[in-house]
């Protein structure tokens, strides 16, 4: 049951036992006329069918079957700073692979 | 609004309409009005400016408007040309209104008489919280004594305006059909 069956239920029979109220008041139907207890009957099935149907308001959003595994981790480059070749053409490049050191930061 | 939405719901009020016109032709009144018996009779309602007899050949699809209260002036007999019984016979009889499932007997005589027939009048008051100038209300009159057996079938109304009872009931038919339509709504939607 998609909508909200008690409700329905309710208001579906004090629906039709209003309208059949109405109707001999406004003088549509006797006093004798067995629309009297009919449309009480019909209101509550018209109010079980309306929550069944729910047409009204949006569906709830669809819960997603389950999360995509994260992409691989592509390997970054390395954040050597970049040294000029031209500069020391002897090659101790040693300096190149050395690892920064941490800077002091200000807290 | 989607259109299989607006289809089913002119379908559905479709259906509603014409089972509604079928059942209204089918309920309606026949034509029996005297419909036991040979008995006759007539009430007066004095107050009336016109239309102010009701006969018990009146025919059933004819509505009788009736007051709210009134000293009605009455004469019947058992049949006509009876002759009167040669010792006190009992008899007894009344007058129901018919509802949508059963009758409700609203006034009721009983006794012993030799007499065949009876005049006099009656005064009524039908209680203030019944709405005037609603639908029709069916009465049956039934009498027995001996060998009669007499019923009498009229249709009447109320003479009046129905007031405020059928404000607060229409008012009520909406209230309850916009319940029937939030019944509708699907659960768990903020």
């Amino acid at each position: 049951m998609k909508g909200h069956a008690i409700l329905g239920v309710i208001s579906g029979f004090l629906f039709g036992l209003f309208l059949g109220v109405t109707l001999f008041l406004f003088g549509v139907i006797p006093l004798s006329s067995q629309w009297l207890w009919i449309l009480p009957l019909v209101g509550i099935l018209a109010g079980l069918v309306m929550a069944a149907w729910a047409p009204f308001g949006k569906s709830a959003a669809p819960q997603p079957a389950a999360a995509p595994p994260p992409p691989a981790a592509v390997p970054t480059a390395d954040p050597a700073p970049i040294t000029s070749q031209a500069a020391d053409p002897a090659g101790d490049d040693q300096a190149a692979h050395k690892p920064v050191e941490d800077q002091p930061t200000e807290s | 609004m989607k259109k299989p939405f607006r289809r089913n719901t002119a379908i559905s009020l479709s259906a509603l309409m014409l089972g509604m016109m079928l059942a209204m032709l089918l309920a309606a009144p026949a034509g029996a009005e005297r419909v036991r018996g040979d008995c006759t009779g007539f009430a007066e309602f004095p107050s009336k400016t016109s239309d102010k007899t009701l006969v018990a050949e009146r025919s059933v699809s004819d509505v009788f408007l009736v007051p709210k209260e009134e000293t009605v002036v009455y004469a019947g007999t058992l049949k006509e040309g009876a002759e009167p019984f040669d010792s006190p016979v009992a008899f007894e009889g009344g007058v129901r209104v018919q509802g949508p499932v059963s009758s409700w007997q609203v006034v009721s005589w009983g006794g012993e008489s030799v007499e065949v027939s009876a005049d006099g009048s009656y005064g009524y008051s039908v209680p203030s919280w019944v709405p005037a100038g609603s639908g029709e209300l069916t009465l049956t009159a039934w009498h027995q004594q001996g060998e009669f057996d007499c019923e009498v079938v009229v249709t009447v109304q109320l003479d009046g305006d129905p007031g405020p009872a059928a404000l607060v009931a229409a008012a009520g038919t909406v209230v309850f059909g916009a319940g029937v339509l939030a019944a509708g709504s699907k659960k768990g939607v903020t």
